[in-house]
């Protein structure tokens, strides 16, 4: 996997007094993603994703839990240099992005599918023209896990159920037949409890209790070992190369 | 021949809501064509140029700014003939980009068809049209980024940013680690709150100094009133408020001729003019900055 994400930098401030290091402080550019009518269980969905990929090592942007009004509330942080934001990557430029960034995108394809993410589209940034700055790193995931159904029950039943959900991708027909199933040989191969960590908060998060939070964990953990199976039962929508 | 064009404007400083014309697409009905301010290195001008469109707090962001001009080079070359959808694209671009990009319909212009005989017949049937169609495109493209961009009542003349250039090397100001570009300065006034305000040169140090720029030659006298003008509230504001003394104020411009030789006085009271053409210039601006150092005033 190639490529560091860098995130857009608003302001840096004093530096700190008794840090060794210098550190200063600042602030940073974040998108703020809410619980809503949209994505009854966004911030839960968001925050797992997140988790779940720094384990997977997947190439997601960072992101954190804060408190914004008077709830929780998922702040990705914006990818790009000081001061500009990174654009979106163009539907005629996804050749070349698969191109470049193989394992990067069989990673996202393989993600994608594990966490019923059907809403890939264009969220993702990547860097095309600057060889000393390689970068590929996706964003907002509101309709997975949870919100990938219209209601809670059934995307645990989807998930659960071995479905592919995510019927249409940017990098289907584009993605490394081989390297997609590295990717879901590794994440089959994650220890359930990191899965289930993953998942479980220890808290209440919006509407998403610590019970169901264990059965998102419990479903994921079922649904990552049909994965490989799912490259050939979906080998005609996947289209791997 | 008709093409209709776009101007690609992007923001600076958004607090200021500064923007500057960076870009213009030119199209017909079957080609499109785009040209950006780019930095390329083998070009002294070009990197003026570029260091002028983004701000100097941006200069970690270059590489960035190098893919957004690879999108709208991306976008353009996809260009099909279908304009709405290709206003389309351009649109979404704009609304992902964070309110830093702009795409404004600049209007349609008739080109001539003047190509030279030699093009039509080194090129195959298939390629002729293409090939015909380019020529003029380009050419429009070329004079509308010479008018719009390089022209704009926003940028001073790209000759003009030459000469302050050389004046900031050849004076070593450049080499100093007090040397700051492209600052923004939070000003705040007894009485008049608080007021944003630009140096496009700033020199830190024991006593502070902070340069505008002012053109004259070759200007409109509008786009000269306001250069004078914005000078004169920055260094009235930076006195005021005791960021500068009224030695730390400094207005680098080319020699006035005629009626803007009326304009340029009114610097007399309130700035250290520094004449770009003039051979001394490197030395005043040399002792300037070393009594600053030394904090002489």
């Amino acid at each position: 996997m190639n490529g560091v994400t860098t995130y857009t930098v608003r302001r840096l401030g004093k530096m700190k007094p008794n840090g060794v290091t210098g550190p200063l402080t600042g602030t940073m550019n974040a998108i703020f993603k809410f619980d809503g009518a949209e994505s009854e269980h966004c911030v839960y969905n968001e925050l797992v994703a997140v988790r779940l990929a720094q384990t997977l090592h997947i190439p997601i942007a960072a992101g954190v839990l804060t408190v914004a009004g008077a709830s929780h509330a998922f702040a990705s942080l914006e990818v790009g240099g000081p001061g500009l934001f990174l654009p979106d990557a163009l539907e005629v430029q996804w050749p070349k992005i698969a191109e470049r960034y193989p394992d990067a995108v069989a990673a996202l394809v393989a993600f994608d599918i594990f966490i019923g993410n059907e809403d890939r589209a264009r969220n993702f940034k990547v860097s095309l023209i600057t060889p000393h700055v390689p970068l590929f790193s996706g964003f907002d995931h509101s309709h997975a896990l949870l919100g990938s159904a219209e209601t809670t029950a059934g995307s645990i039943g989807k998930l659960r159920g071995g479905f592919l959900i995510a019927k249409a991708h940017p990098f289907y027909g584009l993605v490394s037949r081989d390297l997609l199933a590295d990717w879901f040989y590794r994440i089959g191969k994650t220890p359930d409890t990191q899965v289930m960590e993953c998942c479980v908060l220890g808290r209440t998060i919006g509407k998403v209790t610590e019970e169901m939070q264990k059965k998102l964990g419990a479903t994921l953990n079922e649904r990552k070992k049909m994965l490989k199976q799912m490259i050939k039962s979906y080998a005609s929508i996947i289209r791997p190369t | 021949m008709q093409v209709r064009y776009r101007l690609i404007q992007f923001c600076v400083d958004p607090g200021r809501q500064e923007w500057r014309n960076v870009g213009v697409i030119v199209f017909s009905e079957r080609a499109a064509m785009v040209r950006l301010v780019d930095e390329d290195l083998s070009v002294p001008d070009e990197r003026i140029l570029f260091r002028q469109f983004l701000p100097e707090r941006m200069s970690e962001s270059s590489w960035v700014y190098a893919e957004w001009i690879d999108r709208w080079t991306s976008v353009v070359r996809a260009f099909d003939g279908d304009e709405s959808r290709f206003d389309a694209e351009i649109k979404r671009i704009e609304e992902v980009s964070g309110g830093q990009w702009s795409v404004t319909h600049g209007g349609d212009i008739d080109i001539p068809l003047d190509i030279p005989p030699q093009t039509r017949i080194e090129i195959g049937n298939e390629w002729a049209w293409r090939g015909y169609a380019q020529i003029p495109i380009h050419r429009a493209m070329n004079d509308l980024f010479d008018e719009l961009v390089l022209g704009s009542e926003q940028m001073p003349p790209l000759r003009f940013l030459h000469a302050v250039e050389r004046l900031l090397g050849f004076s070593e100001i450049t080499y100093s680690d007090d040397f700051k570009r492209d600052e923004t300065v939070a000003i705040a006034v007894a009485g008049q709150g608080e007021s944003f305000v630009h140096f496009p040169y700033l020199m830190e140090g024991t006593r502070r100094i902070g340069f505008k720029m002012a053109c004259f030659q070759g200007q409109r006298w509008g786009a000269a009133v306001s250069s004078v003008n914005d000078a004169l509230f920055t260094f009235d504001m930076a006195v005021k408020s005791q960021f500068l003394t009224r030695q730390g104020c400094v207005v680098l411009s080319d020699t006035p001729t005629g009626h803007f030789e009326d304009l340029a006085a009114g610097f007399a009271m309130n700035a250290i003019r520094i004449d770009v053409n003039d051979p001394r210039a490197s030395e005043v601006l040399y002792r300037l900055i070393s009594e600053a150092d030394n904090g002489i005033d």
